[in-house]
Order: structure tokens, then C-alpha cells, then sequence
């Protein structure tokens, strides 16, 4: 029996553990922020940043794009900008398990979670949930800020179904970062950024719809975007809240969307807990000078 | 002449309250010393060295270093002393090979073609890096990293070299290499060095001279032996010894030896020679002229060292300076 | 050749111990960029998918950009994009290299090493910025090349020399605004998280107000005396007007050429020129005096 087989028998197991570590990982982001106030703020202009930048590319091109965007309500600026503070929130859940997993690695702090039973999964899920939080709360207030000043202009909408919709690209976009995490251990993919996750990172801002509507798109392209969770969530999201369309009528895409994130969790989990047990079996959670 | 000689040099680092670091030293060093500069954690050597090296304004004293003055020639100063700081990895890029790394910092010292390369292996021989002249610095140890660094620090062939506890993190075998280095650049190449430990061996191995700095002030500086000899006991030198010993037994046959005695090993025809004496240095090479003569074969030899402690306890009067 | 010391009379014989030292850091940058390919494919994606992602924007707007973008412009809006994109990938690295590679200098132990040394202050810095030339010029011709030979953009060289001249006035002003950021490093201790003139100009006021998609006409009028702060908008202006086909130069879009009487490349060209003989002595001024605050205060090296 080896030294940490002991040490871990004598620690709780299940779900509850596992809250409890993410908890403590959550509440250590929160610390570090409240440590260095002004991240917050720069995080905050940076957000802003983006969607001012995308407003006045959406107003400056809305005089010949409103007409392709007839379906979503005939409005380009509204249209961008509702994708673009959606998809915030989904590519900070995209990106945060490589993130997450590279820096405990090179801090040399993966294998003191890793003593610990839901040690690096605890940390995977504050850490997730950290973020996500932070940047819904950022893009919440941008998105009441741009509908205070008139700038997005939207119809009274079901918010039960956009949150649902809200939640499963965040769980699709989790499972699929936790598959480019993966690739930590599994391609020895140490530094930068994983292929998955980059090539996704591309895509969406092509195929899915998030600036140019799919129907401009040539139909190879529109092809490829049927498959990701994105571009489900925007076209709801948009019809929603653009058109007012109620939800019951977009459950097949909210459908399709739930299928999207089970399988992509689903498959991030399994993928990531192979990639941990064979980096243990070659010795590689820690750094080896 | 004096390489350095600096009077009354302080530092105070700003803050909330500020901290003091260094007070008052006055110090002199002569061109070909090697000058062990000891104090517990927090003593202010390194900010001492910073200063010497001109990469900290002193705000209080003045002096010079190699001639020039530390308060308005901080960039001669700079130009012209060699540093090595106790993070191995300083100056070491970990995407060239230990070669490439040293062909960078050559012409940033100076050094050119044939020149530069003749020196870059001749530096790697005498380090024991030749076999990783070729390797990243990922895959070498921290030892040899640390010679790596201090190989790019000697590339510059400055007369002055700075060391801050040079032999942090080595092993054994790693310690022996640099210290031995060290004694070579002294006396063949006639470099003064600035070398900080906090090992009182060390110091006594190496050191012409010592300066023990605490809370930022300079208690004491004289030659190394003055400060071995005068510790209020001998120190204890035991060497085990095989075959026939003849030793006089009417006189004190060392210098410097109080007392000694002769007993009887654990293993047939083994003798334990145990020498009080209060200079070992001066001591040993009769002890082991002696041995020789008699025809006994010397097993193992060790003597007993000073600590630091007890240099404060002679040197330093009252506690209250005491670390 | 001895290292000539600071006080040294004979000049040249510092400059080329200087200049010698400069070739050392770019062999070595040289050597270090061949260790990151991966990187280098990364860049080419990210070009790649920038310009095709405005390629399907600009299919929007065929035949009606010259109306959307004001006639100063011309008539291709993927031509006004790649000139765009272009000129951020050259400002970036004079603009953000310098504080990013005393940073790192500083907090792998390197700096103190470089002080420690016959070189000039500036030396290493100008050194450690030569991967830049490696790494991110040819990637302007990459953007070019993109933009020409798969999205549709043309240029027109007629101008070649002037636009020449007004690329090398952006990199000076861009270079001197860099300076004062990498300043910022030991003049106000900003050694971790965001450092606020390269946050400010960069990425607050270039990213949203220049211009790099849009014609700062989009913006209110405040914003765009705004834009008027930074070089990267005459810049933009001026190299847009001198390449892209169809622009005029004779037709005025910022605001200091409507309130000026000069032309409209005259106002772009003395925008650039005060901001680079303003930005680069005052850039390096503030270098030097960060570096000696530094020295006194304790906090050059990272070594304790």
C-alpha cells in the first residue's frame, strides 16, 4: 500500500467531498480577487471593451446587414451584440480547465491536489464555476447597461428557457475544454493553448453565427456549424429575445442542445480521468527537473 | 592597494516603516583576498553586495570599488564585477544548450571569436561541464546549473567576483568543485572575491579574511586565522590511524597543541590520535608530517569546526547583538 | 577588441561594442524563435481566421463599402481591413514588447545579469526586442499576402515611398509610447498585472477608438477626439488613403484635419512626427529615470 493510498483512505469520498474542494477553490478565486481589487475593474473595461468594440463594427456594417438578419428581428447591432456577450460566457468556460490544470501543473501544485481525493477535480470545478460566474455577472451588467441606454433593444422573453439555454452551452463548452485539458497528459500538450479548444475557438467565431449570420455563410460552412453547441444557443437565444418567439416552439433546439452538452461532458470526463491515470502510471503530475 | 574601500556605507529600503538594512560599514578590501562575508538571515549581505556592485544607491557613506565611486560611477562599477546570485537559474536560458548559453553572454563581456570559444571551453573543462556542453539546462542537475552559472560569470575575466552562497543546493562532490575553484581563480588568477555563506567551514576553508555583519551593521572584519585562534577553547582534531605509530610522548609535538593522546581503534593494530589544538590550520600538516614519518597509514582524519555561534560569543560583547 | 569603457572618447568604438552586443541577443532570439514552431502555425491560424472572418463580413457589404466607409477610404473594405490588421501587428510589438520583455527579464533574474555588464541600459532591451523582427514583421506581409491572394484585397503602390515614410514615423511613436510603458516597470513599480499605458493605449483606445475595423467616423464626436490621442488612427488614416484603391486624399475624416488648414496626409504626417519627437526622448528619458529610482529605492533586481 503506498503513502498516498493511506493518506487518501482516511479522507471523505462522494459528491459532497467533491463540493466541498470546489468550493474551497471558488472561494480561493474569490479571495484572490478581493486580494487585487483592481483586476476587477481592468476585467470589467476589458469586457466592455469587446462589446464596444463589436457595437460600432455592428453599426458600422447594420446599413447593409440588418436585411440578412430579417429572421432574428432585422436588427444587426442587437443581433452581434446578445451573441457576443452569450459566447463571453461560454468561451470562459471553454477555456478555463487547460487553464486551470497548465497553471497547477507548472506551480508545481498538481500533484499536492492530486494527494487528495477530489483534490484536482475539486480545483477543475471552482475553478469553472468561479469563472463563470464572474464573467456571467460581467456580461449580465453589460447586457442591462446596453438595454438601459437603448443600444439593445429587446422583446419580453421566456428567461426560463434562455437561462436553460445559457446553462447547456456553459456544460457543452465545459465538456469540451475538459477534452482539450485532457490533452495536458494525453499529447503532452504543456504550454499554450490545446487544439481542441483553439480550433473550437476559431470555429465559433466563423460557422456558428456569433457576427455573420449562417445564411451568408457558403454551405460547407453552414454544415459544419450544425454541430456545435453554439450555434444552437445563439439561434434560440436571438429568436427569444429578439423576436419574442416563445420557447415551446425552439424545444427542438433546445433539445438538441442538452444532447450537445451531456455528450460533450460526458466525454471531457472520461477523457480527462484517462489523462490523470496515465499520467500517473508515467509519473508525469509534477514537474521533473 | 585596496579593491575596495568603502566608510559608513548604510541603506535604508523605503516603506511603511522604513527598513534600515545596512548601517554604518567601513570596510576595506585588498586586491587578492578572498574576503567571507557571514551573518545569519536578514544580516544585510546581500544588501551589502548590491551596493558594492552598483546595482543599489547607498543613501548614506561613500567609497569606492575598483577605483571608482560607488555614489557617481555605479556604471563603471557595474561594468567591471562579476556577480553570481544564489537563484542557479539566473542567467541561464533554458532554450540554448549550456554551450549556446555561454557563446551568448562572450561578446556581451568582450569576448570574440577564437577567443571567445577557447575561453567558453576552457571554462567548461574546469567546471566538469564539458560532458553537457551540448545538453539543455532542463536536463542537468542543479549543481552543475549552478557551475553553468558561475562559468558565465568567470567568462567576463573581471578582476572582482561577487559569489552569494555559492555552494547553496550542491552536493558534496559539488561543493569540493567550486570551492576549489574558487581557491584557483585566487591564486592563479589573482581575483578578489566577495563570498557570502552562511557555513563557518567555508568561510574558514576559503577565506583570507572574514566580516561578520548582523542587523545591518559590520561587528568585525580581520584575517580568517586571527579569528580561529582566538576562540577561548582548542578544537579537536581525531585521526585514525593503521600500523605502527611512534609519537613522543615527553613534549607537545605541534604547533598550537594543547594536549593529546593516543587510544586504542576498534579494529586490531588501529589507533585513535585525538590533538587538541587551537590553530587546526597550522596544526594539521605537522600532524600528518609526523604520521607519514612514522610509518602509519592515515584511515580518516576530521576536526572539529567552530560555529558561527561561537564566533559571535567571542567577538561580538553583550547579547544584545547577538542573532 | 576590449570593451571600451562609458567614459570612452572614441565613440564609435562604443557604438559598434554595442552594436556587436545587439547582433549577440539577435543569435540568440534566433535560437529561441526556432524552439517554438508551434507558436509560429498558431500566428498563421489566427491571421488566417481573422481575415476570412471579415472576408464573410465584408461579403455584406460588397458594392456598397465606398458608401458605408466614407470616400476617404476607397471601395474595398477587405483592403481597409488588411491595412488595418497590418498596422496593429506592427504598433503591438513596438508598443507592448518593451514592458513584456523587461518583465520578464526582471522576474527570471536576467536583468540584474545585464546591468552587471559593459552594455548601455538600453542594450538588452533593443536586443530582446530583435525577436520581434523574427517573430512579428513578416507576419505583416503574411497579412498581406492573405488578404491578396485569398480574400480579395488590392493595393495601389503609387505612393510607396510616402507610405514608407509614414510606417517608419508610427513605429517611432509607437516605439517611444513603449518606452514609457517598459518605464513603468521601475518609475512607478508596476511589476505584476496590467500595466496601464500599455492597457490605455492598446487595448483600450486602439482596440475600440483607431479604427481597425471601422472608420472612426462610426463614433460620437468626443470618442473621436479621442482617437485623436493616439498615433495608431493617422496611421491608420494615412496608410489607408495612400494604399487602399479608390481613396482620396483630399477628403478630410478626423477631426484635427477638419479644424487644421493642411491636407488632410499633412496633418497625419505632423500628428506622427510631433507624437514620435514628444513619445521617444520622453520614453527613453523615463527609462533611465526608472531604472536609477530603482537603483535607490531597492527594487531593480528581483534578487533579495
Amino acid at each position: 500500500m503506498t503513502n498516498r493510498t493511506i493518506a487518501m483512505e482516511s479522507q471523505p469520498r462522494g459528491t459532497s467531498a467533491l463540493v466541498r474542494a470546489a468550493w474551497a477553490a471558488l472561494w480561493l478565486e474569490y479571495k484572490s480577487l478581493r486580494l487585487y481589487p483592481a483586476n476587477l475593474w481592468l476585467a470589467g473595461i476589458q469586457e466592455l471593451t469587446t462589446v464596444g468594440v463589436w457595437y460600432f463594427v455592428s453599426k458600422f456594417l447594420s446599413p447593409v446587414a440588418n436585411g440578412a438578419v430579417a429572421r432574428y428581428g432585422g436588427n444587426y447591432v442587437a443581433y452581434v451584440l446578445l451573441g457576443v456577450l452569450l459566447n463571453q460566457v461560454a468561451v470562459a468556460s471553454l477555456r478555463t480547465p487547460f487553464r486551470t490544470l497548465s497553471e497547477a501543473f507548472w506551480d508545481k501544485r498538481l500533484e499536492t491536489y492530486r494527494l487528495a481525493v477530489q483534490g484536482i477535480w475539486g480545483n477543475l470545478l471552482g475553478r469553472l464555476a468561479w469563472q463563470v460566474f464572474f464573467s456571467t455577472v460581467l456580461q449580465g451588467l453589460a447586457l442591462l447597461a446596453l438595454m438601459a441606454t437603448g443600444l439593445l433593444q429587446t422583446h419580453h422573453f421566456d428567461l426560463l428557457g434562455v437561462l436553460l439555454a445559457w446553462l447547456f452551452l456553459v456544460l457543452a463548452n465545459a465538456g469540451l475544454g475538459l477534452m482539450g485539458a485532457s490533452l495536458f497528459f494525453l499529447l503532452e500538450v504543456k504550454k499554450g493553448q490545446d487544439p481542441i479548444t483553439w480550433i473550437y475557438g476559431y470555429l465559433i467565431q466563423i460557422v456558428t453565427g456569433l457576427y455573420i449570420p449562417v445564411s451568408v455563410l457558403p454551405l460547407w460552412l453552414r454544415v459544419l456549424g450544425r454541430v456545435l453547441p453554439q450555434t444552437y444557443a445563439f439561434h434560440l437565444v436571438r429568436l427569444a429575445a429578439l423576436t419574442g418567439r416563445p420557447f415551446s416552439s425552439l424545444m427542438p433546439a433546445l433539445l438538441g442542445l442538452f444532447v450537445g452538452a451531456v455528450l460533450t461532458m460526458g466525454l471531457g470526463v472520461g477523457m480527462m480521468a484517462l489523462a490523470l491515470r496515465r499520467a500517473e502510471q508515467k509519473g508525469g503530475l509534477g514537474v521533473v527537473v | 592597494m585596496a579593491i575596495i574601500a568603502v566608510t559608513n556605507l548604510g541603506k535604508c529600503y523605503p516603506g511603511s516603516p522604513p527598513k534600515r538594512a545596512v548601517e554604518g560599514v567601513s570596510l576595506t578590501v585588498e586586491e587578492g583576498a578572498i574576503l567571507g562575508l557571514l551573518g545569519e538571515n536578514g544580516a544585510g549581505k546581500t544588501t551589502l553586495i548590491k551596493m558594492l556592485t552598483g546595482l543599489l544607491a547607498p543613501d548614506q557613506g561613500g567609497g569606492t570599488v575598483l577605483g571608482h565611486d560607488v555614489l557617481r560611477e555605479s556604471q563603471r562599477i557595474r561594468a567591471g564585477v562579476s556577480l553570481v546570485a544564489p537563484t542557479a537559474d539566473v542567467g541561464i536560458d533554458n532554450n540554448l544548450t549550456v554551450r549556446q548559453n555561454l557563446a551568448f553572454w562572450a561578446p556581451v563581456y568582450g569576448l570574440y571569436g577564437r577567443r571567445a570559444r577557447q575561453r567558453i571551453e576552457d571554462l567548461l573543462e574546469r567546471l566538469k561541464l564539458s560532458e553537457k556542453a551540448n545538453a539543455w539546462p532542463m536536463h542537468i542537475s542543479a549543481g552543475q546549473r549552478q557551475r553553468l552559472a558561475l562559468a558565465r560569470s568567470l567568462l567576463a575575466e573581471n578582476r572582482l567576483v561577487f559569489l552569494d552562497e555559492p555552494t547553496n543546493k550542491l552536493d558534496a562532490n559539488g561543493v569540493r568543485s567550486v570551492r576549489d575553484l574558487i581557491r584557483d581563480l585566487n591564486r592563479e588568477h589573482g581575483v578578489t572575491l566577495i563570498v557570502t555563506t552562511h557555513v563557518m567551514e567555508e568561510a574558514e576553508e576559503l577565506s583570507t579574511d572574514i566580516a561578520l555583519l548582523s542587523r545591518g551593521r559590520l561587528l568585525l572584519h580581520r584575517p580568517t586565522r586571527e579569528i580561529f585562534r582566538s576562540l577561548d577553547r582548542p578544537r579537536c582534531i581525531r585521526a585514525t590511524i593503521e600500523g605502527p605509530v611512534a609519537m613522543p610522548d615527553d613534549r607537545i609535538p605541534w604547533p598550537f597543541v594543547e594536549r593529546w593522546t593516543m587510544d586504542a581503534g576498534s579494529a586490531p593494530g588501529e589507533k585513535i590520535l585525538t590533538v587538541w589544538s587551537r590553530d587546526v590550520s597550522e596544526t594539521t600538516p605537522a600532524l600528518l608530517r609526523d604520521i607519514a614519518k612514522s610509518g602509519g597509514r592515515l584511515q580518516c582524519m576530521t576536526s572539529e569546526r567552530p560555529s558561527l555561534d561561537e564566533v559571535f560569543a567571542r567577538w561580538i560583547p553583550g547579547p544584545e547583538v547577538l542573532p | 577588441m576590449a570593451i571600451p569603457s562609458t567614459s570612452e572618447r572614441r565613440w564609435w568604438m562604443r557604438a559598434r561594442y554595442e552594436l556587436v552586443t545587439l547582433l549577440a541577443f539577435a543569435v540568440r532570439e534566433y535560437r529561441i524563435w526556432q524552439s517554438y514552431r508551434v507558436n509560429q502555425l498558431m500566428w498563421l491560424a489566427n491571421i488566417f481566421v481573422t481575415s476570412l472572418l471579415f472576408f464573410l463580413m465584408g461579403r455584406m457589404v460588397k458594392g456598397q463599402a465606398s458608401h458605408l466607409m466614407g470616400a476617404a477610404y476607397g471601395t474595398n473594405y477587405m483592403s481597409f481591413i488588411v491595412v488595418g490588421v497590418a498596422v496593429n501587428v506592427f504598433l503591438y510589438t513596438n508598443l507592448a514588447d518593451p514592458y513584456t520583455r523587461i518583465a520578464r527579464s526582471y522576474f527570471n533574474g536576467t536583468m540584474d545579469l545585464y546591468l552587471l555588464s559593459p552594455m548601455s541600459i538600453f542594450t538588452p532591451l533593443l536586443g530582446l526586442m530583435t525577436k520581434s523582427l523574427l517573430d512579428d514583421y513578416p507576419r505583416l506581409f503574411i497579412v498581406g499576402a492573405f488578404g491578396a491572394f485569398l480574400f480579395g484585397a488590392t493595393f495601389r503602390f503609387n505612393h510607396a515611398l510616402l507610405a514608407l515614410g509614414f510606417t517608419v514615423l508610427l513605429l517611432a511613436a509607437a516605439f517611444g509610447i513603449g518606452m514609457l510603458s517598459a518605464s513603468s516597470f521601475y518609475l512607478w513599480n508596476i511589476k505584476r498585472g496590467t500595466e496601464p499605458v500599455r492597457f490605455v493605449v492598446q487595448q483600450l483606445m486602439a482596440t475600440l477608438l483607431a479604427g481597425t475595423y471601422y472608420p472612426v467616423t462610426v463614433l460620437p464626436r468626443p470618442l473621436r477626439w479621442a482617437a485623436s490621442l493616439i498615433p495608431h488612427t493617422y496611421a491608420f488614416d494615412a496608410l489607408r488613403r495612400l494604399m487602399d484603391p479608390g481613396a482620396h486624399l483630399g477628403v478630410r475624416v478626423l477631426p484635427l484635419q477638419e479644424v487644421l488648414p493642411w491636407s488632410p496626409l499633412a496633418v497625419d504626417g505632423a500628428a506622427l512626427g510631433v507624437m514620435t519627437l514628444i513619445l521617444v526622448p520622453l520614453g527613453l528619458y523615463a527609462y533611465g529615470r526608472g531604472i536609477e529610482k530603482a537603483r535607490r529605492e531597492g527594487s531593480l533586481t528581483r534578487w533579495q
